[in-house]
């Protein structure tokens, strides 16, 4: 029997701690069982020689993924798509071992998400990469090489070899990252039944097989798609957080199957073992749709039938791979699809792979290319037909090869290559030129932009300016090929909560009664408050007496009384007594409040560590036990919950007092009753509770990016003590809002004690009293109704039933009770509130409206018959729940407004102005109510006072058609008295609908184009997503997205550059994103200075590219002509080869990494410089052909120098050869240097030490080439014999001179007389700091 | 039991020690590198700023344009193209030619072809740089002057086969021995040394039955009179070696004979002015391609022969330059100093 099944019950935490657990010694209670077992990491059962063999297994495996899957069904594998799979639970008292385990014809839980093995590496990246265009190209062009023989066969390998030997190398490190991160997740335990032992155990996730039961606690990650058969709740629900999965972050309710249901009836608990699970599970084969499940459960044979209605299961039943557990103390269930066959892996469909505008122009310039390089051959073709067809005599011309009288090879006459035929000469030539002229097409461009964007996205990183000290950030590039696109962003879409803004919700003032509360003492606290981000709740004074006297009077139908509670309960904030404890720990043994000697004594010293740091917080939180003491002892009579405090604490406790001067008192008394307790060891003890979680904690921290977390103690929780939460509780909710509510009431004295399922509990301090609601129907939050209700019965008194409804004004006003909003009381109520709604909204603050409801018991027994219906209507279900929301959500009576700060961060206002400044468009889109957005606007610079304002917020598309004409005519009509004005655009997301109808769109877009910032409110995230792709497409506009939570993830991913805040709403934005930052500041730095540096590289790099090639070919080109057109190259094919990757690649990679236009001192101070990238200068349409005229004029006055030099001299073709190749290298480099403006040694280096390596190469080669080496007319001290030759040099340096005078002179000119605005900063700047450093100088 | 930690009240806050002792371990290094922030030198290209450079490039230029021109000058030539006189005279051929004034130092005798294709692709792959190492059987890439009936041919290709044949015997008038010529120093040494040999066995003095043993069962070119074996040198003779270095250009000439001073007499410091005649074997067809031949008598400088081309664009460039400064002190005149006064940079364009 194991330890785990003569536990009583397992249902909840409370109820696991043995009874007897109270009034223990100070070590506290009786082990149950042994903790010195420490199970293997990796379970290895009875067979010693299993690993062995599963390690064949796995190469077994790995062997049959080589082959193709279609091959794989005549292998014998089968699939079982459109079949069904029997999963039979893995609890039999002796299992089979797991190796032959007959689950294992499934695919088990490890993961694999690598393209390649060891083995599979090369023939796969191999065949991969020669499937890719570019590749393909060069191996057409080898194979031509072997037909045509232009080049030697093997040196024309050499370009390609090297292409593909940097692209495996950087394939195999990413397929090693993606190894190391499945080995991570492999590697992750979690908690399996171990039949044969009768207990869960510890295992790694990629062990686990289809039918093993898991046991899950609270914010473990699910490891595999899992049938729920256990919850700790009662009610036999669990939460799961499923954004990993689809980006919804709200929690989702999932429910035990309804066999399971004989486990969690409310009244008799029964304990649940994996044992008695007797049921087989039929479910459809594995299937990537999210939302569907089929599956029921079968009864094996020789056992009576499952009924029907229990045996069928739902999507609600299962938890699914990814997701998180959340708000529950665990779970048990029974995994139906493991590792690949599991939604999430199915979903997966890898990285994403975005296009940059500028690589989309690269490749029709690339196009452009291929025209010309096949203009070129055939100009070339053509004419050497053409050059054939004028000799008179073809044969007896001695320098053409056709064997003279008598045909020295009679046995093939007809041979074309031995008869002189024009057509056919052209047609070879052709073909040869294609060979020759192959660079024009620069393969190697793609390759060496793919390395200038890894170093930029590098540089990038390392910025310190973008790393945010206080979480220890800095940036994370996610998406490695898109940083130019930074540099051409023409709108950004911001979201506003958490991204403008710090998302930290703090209560600032409500509006009860008709009067408006906390308005004072905001700028009091404020003043006060120099860290600003900590700020207290701002509690006023006169609602706390009026709240302590109401209280005092339990005058619960007071509107007062109702607000408070309204706050309290009226949300879905769990309190939790500690982090949610599971008794089984991670190992599967049950939790006992008792560890080995030694584990304690480290992890005391842990907590003694904390507690140091700690000393002022923890005062606090020992009144708080004391209170909270109380409430157990009175709560129950037999100890259940509160195992771990020592009964010395509860002597202290003293619950009347709630005023500053008492808890002052106590804590005096408490700091000595500490250093007593410590002496006695009694704080062991009492922090042994949080320390368990404490290290529950430290593991979950690893895995959870979950929902938004409060502790109380914000500094401990955001920023300071990453490592070790203190020993605290938690308030967990899914919305920050909520959270800022609960802990406003519990700073007037309302506040949250306990929330059950069925009840929630709540301590009124003014009274000391405990006040507890029956909660009888949650209505959840959703975004079209954007209220949340709870139906509750009042524990007292008449036990009335009230509806608490809270929610935005806009639709909380509207199903307002007609008879008490015409009352007087109603009138002025609804009045004063709406008030003081418009001066909230006006602060900036968010607002929400509580109202109440009291029910008639008849019209809730109605109600709730129909609500069930709903509930359990198969098909219609989302539209019948939505009416009975509605049903219920009427007649309310408004009885009060709250007001949330949520303040800006640092630098908001400056960023945007930047941004405007800068040319960007700024929009943000937000779910808050106009009145509040345009505030945050204004305080934001997205709107400045000069600015215009329009208002498109009307439904109907006529309305909203009238409307743009009127702000088109507007705008116009301002535009022609004067150029200076801006506009600024407020929509309503509900007008949106009729401004994207096709009668509406243009004029929308043209009004968009118009208008500088654009304010768009109560957006939900489609509406978001649908703007920016309204922007991509309509305004075919670069579309910058940025935000930090769940709901901004469709919008980030449909960007073209999605930047992801990792702020405190979880990682889901994060994980969308391309660049991840910590604050909004940083976008400016990002976009204005790397993204101007990194678009200005590039574009000039490929440009360089296109340019170099050209120029390599177009000087061959001119060759030709001396020729016979006959596609000779002078150049020895060696530096042909590795010409684009020896000799010119390392200056032009180093102009990528490092190159800068201007400081980053003058971008940040000049916005306006960013317009390089929106207006694209660098990179025009025409940009690439005046990089072809150029090319066209230095290759001629390189080809043309050295023709005129050696015509009628003696000069072999080799040296003539060399001579072209260093003149092509010094103008090559020359060009580049003509272009950088930044010197840096690295640049310097890399010119000259290409150059001096091209000599270095050049004389080697020459020196050590013999025949062997099968290069024609072997080269032999050509390279010496050159260079000694003064000729040489001169013809490379007029040459250099005379191909660079052209732009030499543009630049120039344009640089002296029409100075860019950048040349115009720099100088500034230049003229500037020589000020500086003479007015240094001269005292 | 519920533990709650509520928050302090504002006074009792303090900051916490650990936010400073933190380790900062995602902070970048800063390091002038990776901040991209390395010292550098940022040059802005404007008139002013070059001015310097564009009168340096002049005031360089024009003196090695002068130089060049003066060094082409001082070369003496003399060019012959005979192919059209020859034509008709035939085989033997018989030119008179005066040296105007002595040529004196290294003299250099070259013939000249012109119109001829030396580089035309084809032309020039069709050689084995093996067989003429020696390895007599190697004919691959030779085609289609590789093997006649499967016999080899030596040297093969159609380089080879095309060699230059015409030769010169340049007389004084009235002098019956002619004009001293050496074919040393016509070679490279590499070549000799590395590019071009005998197969073993070969000794060059040997009787020309003997001296072909090592020859045996090869073939001549077709165009060829002579097997090389009965060339003085074979494999290793100047001619042919001078002729399988590939010419750059379509109109090149290639060095045939030296001068040969050493013999002294009146060749000693040169070749004197006077009537020559040159008698010309005249053997190789140049009009089947419309091209033209000839004979070159010149000296030398240290910028080669006799070409204007490199000095006078020299001249040009460094004229160019001068002719750019003043324009560029004109431009620095006339815009350089508003620039300064532009101030406002985001009131431009």
């Amino acid at each position: 029997m194991s330890p785990y099944q003569e536990k009583p019950s397992t249902s909840s935490h409370v109820s696991t701690l043995p009874s007897g657990a109270s009034g223990r010694g100070v070590k506290g209670h009786h082990r149950r069982t042994s903790s010195l077992w420490i199970p293997p990491s990796r379970p290895t059962f009875y067979n010693p020689g299993e690993s062995i063999r599963q390690t064949a297994e796995d190469g077994g495996k790995a062997l049959k993924q080589l082959v193709p899957p279609f091959m794989r069904r005549f292998l014998g594998e089968k699939r079982e798509r459109g079949e069904s799979r029997t999963v039979i639970p893995n609890n039999e008292k002796n299992p089979p071992a797991r190796f032959d385990h007959p689950s294992r014809k499934y695919a088990d839980n490890r993961i694999s998400t690598t393209k390649y093995s060891l083995l599979t590496f090369l023939p796969k990246n191999l065949f991969e990469q020669l499937h890719r265009a570019a590749n393909i190209y060069f191996i057409f062009i080898i194979i031509l090489n072997m037909i045509i023989e232009a080049f030697g066969r093997y040196i024309s390998m050499l370009p390609i070899a090297f292409v593909l030997l940097v692209t495996a190398v950087k394939d195999a490190f990413e397929d090693y990252q993606r190894y190391r991160s499945d080995i991570k997740i492999n590697h992750q335990t979690c908690r399996v039944w171990d039949s044969s032992q009768g207990r869960y155990r510890k295992m790694e996730w990629k062990n686990i097989l289809v039918g093993d039961f898991v046991h899950l606690s609270h914010d473990e990650i699910i490891p595999a798609d899992i049938l729920l058969l256990k919850s700790s709740a009662k009610s036999g629900t669990c939460y799961v957080e499923t954004s990993n999965l689809d980006g919804e972050s709200n929690l989702k309710q999932r429910q035990v199957a309804r066999a399971m249901g004989k486990y969690h009836s409310l009244t008799c608990e029964m304990p649940f073992s994996p044992d008695e699970f007797n049921y087989r599970v039929v479910v459809e084969a594995p299937c990537t749709d999210v939302y569907k499940f089929d599956g029921h459960l079968e009864s094996p044979d020789g056992f009576p039938p499952i009924a029907r209605d229990l045996s069928i299961l739902g999507k609600d039943n299962v938890l699914l791979r990814g997701c998180a557990v959340r708000n529950t103390d665990f779970v048990e269930g029974i995994v139906l699809y493991a590792g690949s066959d599991t939604k999430a892996m199915l979903n997966n469909s890898g990285p994403r792979y975005k296009r940059s505008q500028l690589e989309k122009m690269t490749n029709w310039d690339i196009i452009w290319c291929v025209l010309i390089l096949l203009a070129l051959c055939t100009t070339g073709a053509v004419l050497s037909g053409v050059w054939l067809a004028s000799f008179d005599n073809p044969l007896q011309v001695p320098f053409l090869t056709y064997p003279t009288h008598p045909s020295p090879t009679p046995s093939k006459p007809t041979d074309l290559s031995t008869t002189p035929n024009p057509a056919y000469e052209a047609f070879i030539n052709f073909w040869s030129y294609i060979i020759v002229l192959q660079v024009m097409i620069p393969i190697s461009l793609y390759v060496s932009i793919e390395i200038i964007k890894l170093g930029q996205i590098y540089f990038l990183s390392q910025d310190v300016n973008l790393y945010y000290e206080k979480v220890d950030k800095r940036i994370q590039c996610r998406a490695l090929n898109i940083p130019e696109e930074l540099g051409q962003i023409e709108y950004v879409m911001s979201d506003k909560t958490g991204t403008l803004t710090e998302n930290e919700m703090i209560f600032r003032r409500c509006s009860v009664i008709g009067k408006d509360f906390g308005g004072q003492s905001i700028a009091g606290v404020e003043g006060k408050n120099t860290r600003g981000r900590q700020g207290r709740h701002s509690k006023d004074r006169a609602l706390e007496t009026l709240l302590a006297t109401t209280v005092k009077a339990s005058d619960v139908s007071s509107p007062l009384y109702s607000f408070f509670v309204a706050l309290s309960i009226c949300n879905t904030v769990v309190v939790n007594a500690r982090p949610h404890e599971d008794t089984l720990d991670s190992f599967g043994d049950i939790i006992v409040e008792e560890r080995e000697e030694e584990e304690r004594a480290e992890r005391e010293d842990k907590a003694e560590m904390e507690r140091d740091r700690q000393q002022g917080a923890y005062h606090n939180v020992q009144f708080d036990v004391r209170e909270e003491m109380e409430t157990e002892m009175n709560e129950r009579s037999t100890s259940s919950g509160g195992d771990t405090v020592h009964p010395d604490m509860i002597e202290l406790s003293d619950l009347s007092g709630s005023d500053d001067k008492k808890k002052e008192e106590k804590k005096g008394e408490e700091k000595k009753e500490e250093g007593k307790k410590e002496k006695k060891g009694i704080l062991a003890a009492h922090s042994r509770h949080s320390l368990i979680s404490l290290a529950r904690l430290q593991r979950f921290k690893d895995v959870t990016q979950g929902p938004f977390r409060r502790i109380m103690d914000k500094r401990a929780s955001t920023t300071t003590l990453p490592d070790i939460p203190p020993p605290i509780s938690f308030y967990d909710s899914e919305s920050p809002d909520e959270l800022a509510l609960v802990e406003a009431a519990k700073e007037y004295g309302v506040r949250l004690m306990r929330r059950h399922f069925e009840e929630v509990t709540i301590h009124m301090r003014p009274s000391g009293q405990y006040v507890k609601y029956k909660i009888l129907h949650v209505l959840p939050f959703d975004a079209d109704r954007k209220r949340m209700s709870v139906i509750v019965r009042e524990t007292f008194n008449q036990s009335r039933l009230v509806l608490l409804t809270k929610g935005a004004d806009a639709t909380i006003l509207p199903v307002l009770s007609q008879e008490w909003s015409e009352s007087e009381d109603g009138i002025k109520t609804i009045n004063k509130a709406q008030e003081h709604l418009s001066d909230y909204a006006r602060e900036g603050l968010r607002t929400l409206c509580i109202c109440r409801r009291y029910l008639d018991e008849e019209d809730y027994a109605k109600w709730k018959i129909l609500h069930e219906e709903a509930e359990l209507d198969p098909h219609h279900k989302e539209n019948l729940l939505r009416e009975s929301f509605e049903r219920m959500e009427r007649d309310l009576e408004l009885i009060g407004v709250t007001a949330i700060e949520d303040r800006l961060q640092d630098g908001v206002a400056d960023t945007i102005d930047h941004l405007r400044r800068a040319g960007i468009h700024v929009w943000v889109l937000t779910g808050d109510k106009v009145e509040t957005a345009v505030n945050i606007a204004y305080s934001s610079k997205l709107f400045s006072q000069s600015m215009h304002l329009l208002n498109l917020s009307s439904t109907g598309v006529t309305v909203v058609s009238d409307l743009l004409d009127i702000h088109l005519a507007r705008v116009n009509s301002v535009e022609e008295v004067t150029s200076e004005g801006s506009f600024g655009l407020v929509i309503n997301a509900v007008s949106l609908e009729y401004c994207i109808h096709p009668d509406n769109i243009d004029r929308f877009c043209q009004l968009l184009r118009k208008c500088e910032s654009v304010l768009c409110c109560r957006a939900t995230p489609l509406q978001k997503a649908s703007l920016v792709r309204l922007t991509k497409q309509n305004l075919k506009a670069k579309v910058l997205a940025i935000g930090d939570g769940a709901n901004d993830v469709s919008m980030i991913q449909g960007a073209d550059v999605g930047v992801g805040l990792s702020g405190q709403e979880g990682m889901q934005a994060v994980m969308a994103s391309d660049f991840a930052l910590a604050r909004f500041r940083f976008l400016s730095r990002l976009l204005l200075v790397h993204g101007h540096w990194c678009y200005h590289r590039l574009a000039l790099v490929i440009l360089y590219f296109f340019y170099k090639n050209a120029m390599f070919v177009l000087c061959i080109f001119w060759y030709q002509i001396f020729n016979g057109f006959s596609s000779q190259v002078p150049i020895d094919p060696i530096y042909l080869m590795v010409y684009n990757f020896l000799f010119t690649s390392l200056p032009s990679l180093i102009f990528g990494f490092l190159e800068q236009d201007g400081s980053s001192a003058v971008l940040l101070s000049h916005p306006i410089l960013y317009d390089h990238g929106i207006l694209n200068k660098k990179y025009r349409w025409y940009s690439f052909w005046l990089n072809m005229v150029d090319a066209l004029w230095q290759s001629a006055a390189v080809y043309f120098i050295a023709h005129f030099t050696f015509i009628d001299a003696e000069c072999d073709m080799w040296t003539f050869g060399i001579l072209l190749c260093t003149q092509l290298l010094f103008v090559n480099s020359l060009h580049l240097a003509s272009i950088v403006q930044l010197w840096t040694i690295p640049m310097v280096i890399s010119i000259v030490g290409s150059i001096i390596l091209f000599f270095f190469f050049a004389l080697m080669y020459n020196l050590l080439v013999t025949p062997e080496w099968a290069v024609k007319d072997t080269p032999s001290l050509i390279a010496e014999r050159a260079v000694i030759d003064v000729r040489f040099w001169l013809v490379v340096l007029l040459s250099s001179i005379i191909a660079l005078l052209p732009r030499f002179i543009y630049t120039i000119t344009r640089n002296s007389i029409f100075p860019s605005r950048l040349i115009t900063a720099k100088m500034e700047e230049k003229s500037r700091n020589r000020v500086k450093s003479s007015t240094v100088q001269r005292p | 039991c519920v533990v709650e930690y509520t928050r302090m009240p504002p006074d009792v806050q303090h900051e916490p020690a650990a936010e400073v002792e933190q380790p900062k371990k995602n902070r970048p290094k800063a390091t002038p590198l990776r901040q991209q922030k390395l010292a550098a030198w940022q040059p802005i290209l404007t008139a002013s700023t070059v001015l310097p450079t564009v009168f340096c490039v002049g005031i360089v230029f024009i003196p090695i344009g002068i130089a060049l021109v003066l060094a082409s000058q001082g070369v003496e030539e003399t060019f012959l193209k005979y192919a059209k006189h020859c034509e008709s005279a035939g085989v033997n051929c018989k030119l008179t030619l005066t040296i105007p004034k002595d040529y004196t130092g290294d003299v250099y005798f070259y013939y000249y072809l012109e119109n001829y294709y030396q580089n035309h692709r084809r032309y020039v792959k069709s050689r084995n740089d093996q067989q003429y190492l020696g390895n007599i059987n190697e004919t691959s890439d030779c085609a289609p002057f590789e093997k006649i009936n499967g016999v080899p041919i030596v040297p093969c290709g159609a380089v080879a086969n095309s060699l230059f044949n015409d030769t010169y015997v340049l007389r004084r008038n009235g002098d019956v021995d002619p004009v001293p010529m050496t074919t040393e120093g016509v070679l490279w040494d590499v070549d000799k040394d590395r590019k071009f040999k005998n197969p073993p066995g070969y000794n060059p003095n040997d009787p020309p039955e003997t001296r072909c043993a090592p020859f045996a069962n090869t073939v001549k070119p077709p165009n060829w009179k002579n097997r090389v074996c009965e060339i003085p040198n074979g494999l290793e003779n100047v001619d042919f070696i001078v002729w399988m270095r590939t010419a750059a250009l379509p109109n090149f000439r290639k060095l045939w004979r030296k001068l040969d001073r050493m013999k002294g007499g009146a060749y000693a410091n040169g070749l004197p002015a006077g009537d020559y005649i040159l008698e010309i074997t005249n053997n190789y067809p140049v009009t089947t391609f419309s091209g033209d031949k000839g004979f070159v008598i010149s000296t030398t400088s240290w910028a080669g022969g006799k070409n204007n081309f490199l000095g006078i664009a020299y001249l040009v460039v460094g004229g160019v330059a001068i002719a750019l400064g003043v324009i560029f002190v004109a431009i620095h005149v006339r815009f350089g100093h508003s620039m300064a006064e532009l101030g406002n940079v985001s009131n431009q364009r």
